[in-house]
């Protein structure tokens, strides 16, 4: 029953709230093999079109899952509900990691029938630095409730690994394309972390704002 | 006063502070690390004062008729289309176009290219002590015709970058930079340091370093402003009640705008004062021109912010706020990571983010100050323009001629 409604919601926000963010995420893909040159590349060039540019869709998809609540109105008709709130968003976000999942997933096999040197190590790699990019969207838009802070830390976060790779050090974006794989598992603990206190953070925000307490000081 | 209800809605949200937070991280990590010392005086009789580029046809003929025999040989030509590096392998049919150009270029023709077998790369190779050495590539020999003018052969070299696909090393802007490279002599050092202390008074060279660095972060950051504070009526539910009001849309807009634009510039105003001092502490005997940070700070920066902040206004107002984000930050990856030019004096007439990442260069910076010129007012018309378009958008949305198709859009959101 419980696993038939969540399905039903994932159904309804996909329909209403993730359209046009997936589209952008698609442009993203399709302009890809465009600005970089994807056929025969070896393991080191291959990693740059997965980690410099296709990591933008990470931002793309996972930073607007509180977006809809930003209205007050739907925020209010969504608490009303039976099914949680949080549930609703984390829902949000299992999709949005699968059409990521599945963007990275069908980019990397139309690189390898390009003849590039792409392993599964390339889609694991590439995947973690759009995780990280969108989940610190993620954490920023969920915790200031303000999509545009999500955007906006998440894309000076992209600038800046133009600019300071060794300051950034575990945390470095492109570190595939230097030939280093470690970075990724820092980013991709990082990225989960991140998810978790988001959820904890707003729970434990959510509960004290609803509690019994906190309603009757603002009655008074 | 309307004016300042704006400008403390838009310097108390969170976006305000992360905007103020970067500037001044971007401030001090790159600046002022790059101003930690002041910059010497050249001495005579170094090895080496670095390289110019320079066209010199009698360098660069032999050099990109070598190169591009070269990448023909391996089969791969490497190519920044769009800023990223890109290995371009030809078709046939383009192949035998090049070795069609090669042969003019060199009098190789393709029959003898193809046949040669002792084809080695050459380039750069560490050894197992870490030791670089070059190695020159192995090709055949190449003679350049005498009847081949520079003309000619820089026509050629379009047509060659044509087939690679653009935005290859032949190139009209990276040909120079890559074949062309003569070196400096202690006069000429001399000459850019004396540029540095007299003509720039040593500021304006800072300031330019400063606003390029700058200049980089002011070109999206502000679209986030914009957004967040174009989509805040909306999201609290005070559209209705500002349209109900008696103040015109084009006040409203403009207010807004104006005050969005001032809270943003107050932080590289702080900077640019900053970084006076700094530069100033660094160079206390000498005569410095104290007005040029500032002078460059408006002329330079705050047309970025201006643009940057209208574009996001106006798409918001038509679109969304993730489509301004998603405009806004396409235009500047093309300008910055995907621009074709260099660091230095890399300023074209609609390059939203002017490049100059050098204290020296006043040569090269003066001699684009047209394009330059031109540059700074076509963004800030742009911009105002573009203001002007929003509120008129606004007004059509107020007087409900838009909000038909809203409505439609809305009813069928929820």
């Amino acid at each position: 029953m419980k696993l038939n409604c969540l399905l039903a919601v994932a159904g309804i926000n996909i329909r209403h709230h993730f359209k046009s963010h997936f589209l952008l995420a698609l442009i993203i893909a399709f302009l890809t093999p465009v600005i970089f040159g994807i056929s025969s590349l070896n393991a080191e060039g291959s990693a740059q079109p997965l980690e410099m540019f296709l990591s933008l869709t990470g931002l793309i998809l996972l930073t607007p899952v509180f977006y809809p609540e930003q209205d007050e109105n739907i925020r209010d008709l969504i608490r009303s509900k039976r099914t949680e709130h949080l549930e609703v968003c984390f829902v949000r976000l299992l999709y949005s990691l699968l059409a990521l999942a599945a963007i990275y997933g069908i980019f990397t096999i139309f690189m390898y029938c390009s003849e590039d040197k792409v392993t599964f190590r390339h889609f694991i790699g590439g995947y973690s630095s759009a995780l990280f990019l969108g989940a610190l969207g993620f954490f920023f838009a969920g915790v200031c409730e303000n999509t545009a802070a999500g955007y906006m830390v998440g894309m000076i976060f992209y600038i800046s690994n133009f600019a300071l790779k060794k300051e950034l050090k575990n945390l470095y974006l492109f570190s595939m394309s230097s030939g280093s794989f470690h970075e990724k598992y820092s980013l991709m603990s990082v990225s989960v972390i991140l998810i978790f206190f988001t959820f904890l953070l707003l729970n434990f925000r959510y509960s004290s704002a609803f509690s019994p307490a906190h309603r009757n000081k603002n009655i008074k | 006063m309307l004016f300042f209800r704006e400008c403390k809605k838009v310097i108390f949200s969170v976006t305000f502070v992360i905007y103020c937070l970067t500037l001044f991280i971007v401030y001090f990590s790159q600046f002022q690390a790059d101003c930690s010392r002041p910059l010497e005086k050249p001495v005579p009789g170094l090895e080496s004062y670095g390289t110019v580029a320079v066209e010199k046809p009698e360098l660069l003929m032999p050099a990109a008729a070598q190169g591009l025999v070269d990448e023909y040989l391996s089969g791969i030509f490497r190519a920044y289309p769009y800023g990223f590096y890109k290995e371009v392998r030809l078709t046939d049919r383009k192949k035998r176009k090049l070795g069609e150009i090669i042969e003019r270029i060199t009098g190789i023709s393709p029959a003898d290219l193809d046949s040669f077998e002792d084809y080695e790369s050459g380039g750069y190779v560490m050894d197992d002590n870490g030791v670089i050495s070059y190695t020159e590539p192995n090709i055949p020999e190449i003679h350049i015709p005498d009847d081949l003018t520079y003309e000619e052969f820089r026509e050629l070299m379009r047509q060659a970058d044509s087939l690679i696909g653009g935005g290859s090393r032949y190139s009209d802007d990276f040909i120079v930079e890559n074949f062309s490279l003569a070196d400096k002599t202690y006069e000429d050092a001399l000459a850019e340091y004396e540029h540095f202390l007299h003509d720039d008074r040593i500021t304006a060279a800072y300031a330019r370093l400063y606003c390029d660095y700058l200049g980089i972060d002011l070109s999206i950051l502000p679209v986030f402003i914009a957004v967040y504070v174009s989509e805040r009526d909306r999201r609290v539910h005070m559209e209705q009640l500002v349209y109900s009001r008696k103040i015109s849309s084009l006040k409203l807009i403009f207010t807004r705008y104006a005050a969005m634009v001032s809270s943003m510039f107050i932080p590289v105003l702080i900077t640019s004062i900053l970084a006076f001092f700094e530069v100033k502490s660094h160079y206390p005997d000498n005569d410095l021109d104290s007005t040029a940070f500032i002078r460059y700070a408006l002329f330079w920066l705050l047309p970025d912010i201006m643009t940057a902040s209208s574009v996001g206004m106006l798409v918001t107002e038509i679109s969304s706020g993730l489509t301004a984000v998603f405009v806004q930050g396409a235009w500047w990856f093309i300008s910055t990571i995907g621009a074709a030019g260099g660091l230095t004096g890399n300023i074209g007439k609609l390059t939203l983010v002017m490049r100059h990442n050098s204290l020296l260069g006043y040569d090269v910076f003066n001699a684009q100050w047209d394009n330059i010129a031109v540059n700074r007012i076509f963004f800030t018309v742009l911009s105002i323009a573009a203001a002007v378009l929003t509120a008129v958008i606004f007004e059509m949305k107020r007087r409900g001629a838009l909000s038909e198709a809203k409505l439609s859009v809305g009813s069928r959101r929820h």
